[in-house]
C-alpha cells in the first residue's frame, strides 16, 4: 500500500509555487477510510459471507436461533455441527456491524466525494434509498416485536404473548377484587442458583434448578420434599430445540425463603402448567395414553391429571397468598380486544382452508373507542401501532368447553413503512438514472 | 494497494491502522443488550388456566407416555364399513373419519372431547346451527329437537340440522349430526358433517357406530389409577375412573337430618354433604350413581374394605355381613357397615346400594368412628327417605 495525494483538486495542482499542505485534521484518514469504495467492496463481500454462513446454520440452529447469532449481531463464529470438523472455526462480522458500516460508509461517501449534479440524481436517489433500507432495517430489527393473541369466542384479551421467553409472575390480590398485582421476573433472571427479591415480595425466590426445556412425568410415589404439584409430577431437562415447529417448554425448581430465612416450601413451576397450549397438549396426550392402555375413561383420566397439573400454586406469608405461575412473556395494552366470532370453513371435501376469520370488538377506554373489525387473512387489523395477522387456521381449535379458539400473530414494529418507502425511493433513483442515460445516447445517436 | 479514480475519487486508499476501532466495537457488543429489569404491574385478573385445545406450536418432545413413540391405538369403537381413518393433525380431535362418495361429496365425522363445563347444551346445538347457517333456538324449542341415542352403555342426545339453502359449491345442503356424550369432567362430542344426502345415507352407520363405542365397564374405583409416566410404560391400569350418568339423571328426593351441612358437589358426586362433630370429628356423604352393573356389590366392598385396611371378602360372607333397606320409593338398598383397622383405626363407613335398572346410586358415610357410630340412625333414615322421581 503507498501513499497517495488526499488533494486531487486542480486548483491544488494548478498552482505555481504551493503553498506548503495545511496541517491534515486527525478526522481526516477517519473519513477517507470510511468513505472509500474499496470498504464498500470488503462490507459487500463480508455481507455475503454472513448471508452464506447463517443460512448453512439455520439447517441445525433453526431460523430463529441463526437470525440472533448472525444477523442481529456485532460478531459471529461460524462452526460446522458435523462431529470431527468442529475445529473450524469461522469469525464474522455480524448483521449489525455491517449494516451500520455500510450506512457509514455510503454516508461518508456523500460527504465527501459525491457532488450532486442533476446527470447523477439517479444514483443519489437510489442511494437515498439503500440509506432508507438500512435504517429501515435496523430498527425493525430493533424496535420491532412479535407476540401472539389467542383467546376463545366470547373471551377478551388485553395482552399479547412471547412466541419464545417465559417469566415468571407472582401473582398477588389487591384492594380491587378485579385486579391482581403482578411482579414479573424476566427469564434472564431464572438462572440456577439466583435469587429474585423484590421489594414488594416479603419473601425471596430462590431458583435451584432452571431448565430452559422440559419433560413432563407423572410421579408412580409422591415426592414429599415438594408442595404442591411438585409432589405428583416431575420435570426433567432435555435438550433445547431449535425447530421451527417445536417449542422449548421450561420448567423450575423454586425454594420460597421467608424473611428470617426460612425456607418456606419448594415448588416445580413449569410451562407445561403455565401456558395453556401445553396444558392441552398434555390433556391429548394423556388421553391418548390412557386409550391405548384400553382404560375405560380416558378422557375423565386425563382430564384429572390436567386438573391437578394445572393447581395454582401458592405461597402463603402474613396471611396473603402469592400465587407463582412460569408463563410465557406477557405485553400489556391499553387497549382489550373482545372475541366475538370466529369462522372456519375449509374447501368441500378437503383440509384445505378456505377462509379463516375472526370478528372483534375494540374496547379502549381511554378513547372511549368502541368498534366492531374483522380479521381475516391479508385483512389484518392495524391498532394502537400493532398489526394483528389471522395466525392460526385450525378448524378444530377450541377451548376445554367448546368454544372456538383463534390466534393473532400481533408485530410491533414502529419502522413498518421505511422498507416500503426505501424500495419506492431505489426504484424511482435507477428509473431515473436510466432514463438519463437513455435520452443522452438518443440525443447523441440524432445530433 | 493503490487504486483511486481520479475522475469521482471513488477509489480511496485504505489503511490498516484502524484495527483500534475493534477493541471498542467488540465493548459495544458486550454492551449491546440491555438488562432486562423486574416489572411491577396490575392487572385484571384472570380464570384460571383453562387449557386450550389446538393444534399449536408442538413441545420440544411429546410429553413421555406409554404412547408417545407407539403406534396409533386401536380406536374403542367398531369402526362402519366405508369410513375411511384421517390422519391426526395433531389438534383436539381424538378421531376422524372421512366418507367420500364418487362424485367428490363427502362427510367429516369426529370425535372431541370437552371439558366438564362445555357450555349448556343449548350453546353447543346453536353453534352447530349456525355453522349450517340456521338462526339459534329456544331451551323449549331444543327438547323438541332432541333425540335419545345409545352411546356405549348410556343414553346419549344426538341433534339433527340441516341447513336451508345450499351451501357446499353453491350446489349441495350440509347436514350435520352430532351425539353428545357427558362424562364426569369432560363430554365426549361425536359429530358427522358433510352433504345432506350423504350424511342422510350414513346414518344409521352413524348410530350402529355410537353404539359400538366402549365407554368402559364402571367399577365405581373413587382412586385415580396409575398415569401414564416414563416410569410406568404400559401398565395397564388396575382401576377404572367412575363414569357418572348424564347430568339429564334427574336426582331423587331425600330427607337431611338437620345437623348435616349440604356442601357442593364435586366432579364425580351428585351430592355430598358435610359432618363434623365434638373433638373436631368429621365426616363426609357421597351420592354417586353409575351404570347399571357398575362392578358389582361384592368389588364394590372390597374396595372399600382395601381402603380401610380390612382384607376381602366373598360372596358367602358379603351376605352374612350386609343387611338390607326398604327406601320409600319402594328401591331396597343394601346397607354395608365397616370399621377400619391398621392405620385406619378409628375411621369407619356406612354405605348403601341401590341397584335400579339403569344406574345403581352409592350413598357412603365416612369419617371417624365415634361420629359415624352416632349417626347411624340419621344415616339409615335418610336412606330410607330416598325416593327416585
Amino acid at each position: 500500500m503507498s501513499a497517495v495525494a488526499t488533494d486531487p483538486t486542480p486548483a491544488a495542482r494548478g498552482s505555481a509555487a504551493p503553498a506548503p499542505a495545511p496541517a491534515r485534521a486527525w478526522w481526516q484518514p477517519l473519513l477517507n477510510f470510511f468513505s472509500s469504495l474499496r470498504l464498500t467492496v470488503v462490507l459487500l463481500a463480508l455481507s455475503i459471507m454472513v448471508v452464506f454462513f447463517g443460512t448453512l446454520a439455520q439447517t441445525e440452529d433453526g431460523l430463529y436461533v441463526a437470525q440472533e447469532k448472525y444477523f442481529q449481531s456485532l460478531f459471529a463464529v461460524w462452526t460446522p455441527h458435523t462431529p470431527g470438523w468442529q475445529w473450524i472455526k469461522v469469525p464474522l462480522p455480524g448483521g449489525y456491524l455491517l449494516g451500520v458500516l455500510l450506512l457509514i460508509n455510503l454516508l461518508a461517501a456523500h460527504a465527501t466525494r459525491f457532488k450532486f449534479t442533476w446527470k447523477k440524481s439517479g444514483i443519489f436517489l437510489t442511494h437515498i434509498g439503500i440509506i432508507l433500507l438500512l435504517i429501515g432495517q435496523l430498527t425493525t430489527d430493533l424496535l420491532s416485536r412479535e407476540s401472539r393473541m389467542r383467546f376463545a369466542e366470547g373471551e377478551f384479551r388485553n395482552y399479547t404473548e412471547d412466541f419464545h421467553s417465559t417469566e415468571l409472575a407472582v401473582l398477588t390480590d389487591t384492594a380491587d377484587p378485579t385486579l391482581e398485582q403482578a411482579v414479573v421476573f424476566p427469564e434472564s433472571k431464572l438462572q440456577s442458583g439466583a435469587e429474585l427479591k423484590h421489594s414488594s415480595l416479603p419473601f425471596t425466590l430462590r431458583v435451584v434448578e432452571y431448565f430452559p426445556n422440559s419433560d413432563p412425568e407423572v410421579l408412580a410415589n409422591p415426592a414429599t420434599n415438594f408442595t404442591s404439584i411438585g409432589r405428583r409430577f416431575a420435570f426433567s431437562p432435555i435438550p433445547v430445540t431449535r425447530a421451527m415447529d417445536s417449542k422449548n417448554v421450561p420448567s423450575s425448581v423454586v425454594e420460597a425463603v421467608g424473611p428470617n430465612g426460612q425456607v418456606l416450601g419448594r415448588w416445580f413451576l413449569s410451562a407445561w402448567a403455565g401456558d395453556a397450549d401445553m396444558a392441552n397438549v398434555l390433556f391429548v396426550s394423556w388421553m391418548r395414553s390412557f386409550q391405548k392402555q384400553g382404560d375405560g375413561s380416558p378422557f375423565v383420566r386425563a382430564r384429572r391429571l390436567v386438573d391437578d397439573i394445572t393447581t395454582p400454586q401458592t405461597v402463603e406469608v402474613g396471611g396473603k397468598s402469592y400465587s407463582l405461575v412460569l408463563r410465557p412473556e406477557r405485553y400489556y395494552q391499553p387497549f382489550s380486544l373482545d372475541l366475538l366470532r370466529v369462522t372456519h370453513e375449509k374447501y368441500q371435501g378437503t383440509d384445505t382452508p378456505k377462509n379463516f376469520q375472526s370478528r372483534v370488538r375494540i374496547d379502549n377506554p381511554s378513547t372511549g373507542e368502541k368498534r366492531e373489525v374483522d380479521i381475516y387473512m391479508n385483512n389484518p387489523l392495524r391498532y394502537d401501532g400493532l398489526t394483528f395477522f389471522q395466525h392460526q387456521m385450525d378448524s378444530s381449535a377450541m377451548n376445554l368447553d367448546g368454544r372456538p379458539v383463534t390466534v393473532f400473530q400481533v408485530v410491533k414494529n414502529p419502522t413498518w413503512v421505511t422498507p416500503y418507502l426505501g424500495t419506492i425511493v431505489v426504484g424511482l433513483g435507477l428509473i431515473v438514472q436510466f432514463s438519463i442515460h437513455l435520452f443522452g445516447f438518443i440525443r447523441k445517436r440524432t445530433a | 494497494m493503490l487504486a483511486r479514480d481520479e475522475s469521482d475519487g471513488y477509489l480511496m486508499p485504505m489503511r490498516c491502522r484502524f484495527v483500534y476501532l475493534l477493541p471498542p466495537l467488540l465493548a459495544l457488543s458486550w454492551g449491546c443488550k440491555p438488562e432486562e429489569e423486574v416489572r411491577v404491574y396490575q392487572a385484571p385478573k384472570e380464570r384460571p388456566a383453562s387449557p386450550a385445545l389446538a393444534a399449536g406450536t408442538a413441545p420440544a418432545t411429546p410429553p413421555t407416555s406409554p404412547a408417545a413413540n407407539a403406534p396409533a391405538p386401536r380406536p374403542p369403537w367398531t369402526v362402519p364399513e366405508g369410513w375411511t381413518e384421517k390422519p391426526s393433525t395433531g389438534g383436539m380431535r381424538i378421531a376422524s373419519y372421512a366418507i367420500n362418495a364418487a362424485d367428490g361429496r363427502s362427510v367429516d365425522v369426529s370425535v372431541v372431547p370437552l371439558g366438564g363445563q362445555s357450555g349448556s347444551m343449548l350453546d353447543n346445538v346453536n353453534r352447530w346451527r349456525d355453522q349450517v347457517g340456521l338462526g339459534p333456538l329456544t331451551e323449549a324449542d331444543l327438547a323438541g329437537s332432541r333425540q335419545v341415542v345409545k352411546i356405549g352403555d348410556y343414553d346419549g342426545e344426538l341433534y339433527e340440522m340441516v341447513s336451508d339453502k345450499p351451501m357446499l359449491d353453491n350446489k349441495y345442503k350440509v347436514r350435520t349430526l352430532a351425539a353428545i356424550l357427558p362424562l364426569p369432567g369432560t363430554t365426549v362430542f361425536f359429530k358427522a358433517t358433510g352433504e345432506d344426502a350423504l350424511v342422510r345415507e350414513n346414518a344409521d352407520k352413524f348410530k350402529a357406530w355410537l353404539e359400538s363405542v366402549q365407554t368402559g365397564s364402571p367399577a365405581g374405583a373413587t382412586s385415580p389409577g396409575p398415569a401414564p409416566s416414563a416410569g410406568a410404560p404400559g401398565t395397564p391400569p388396575n382401576m377404572r375412573g367412575p363414569v357418572a350418568p348424564p347430568p339429564s339423571t334427574s336426582l331423587p328426593t331425600w330427607e337431611v337430618p338437620a345437623t348435616w351441612k349440604s356442601v357442593p358437589a364435586s366432579t364425580m358426586r351428585l351430592a355430598s354433604f358435610a359432618l363434623s362433630g365434638p373433638n373436631n370429628q368429621t365426616g363426609d356423604l357421597s351420592v354417586v350413581a353409575l351404570g347399571p352393573a357398575a362392578g358389582g356389590t361384592l368389588a364394590n366392598v372390597n374396595r372399600w374394605r382395601n381402603q380401610l385396611g380390612l382384607g376381602p371378602i366373598d360372596d358367602a360372607t358379603l351376605a352374612k355381613t350386609t343387611t338390607t333397606t326398604d327406601l320409600a320409593g319402594g328401591d331396597k338398598a343394601v346397607i354395608v357397615e365397616l370399621v377400619g383397622e391398621g392405620n385406619m383405626a378409628g375411621k369407619r363407613m356406612l354405605a348403601a346400594i341401590v341397584p335400579r335398572p339403569d344406574r345403581t346410586w352409592f350413598y357412603k358415610l365416612t369419617g371417624d368412628d365415634v361420629l359415624i357410630s352416632g349417626e347411624k340412625a340419621n344415616f339409615l333414615k335418610f336412606v330410607q327417605s330416598v325416593k327416585y322421581p
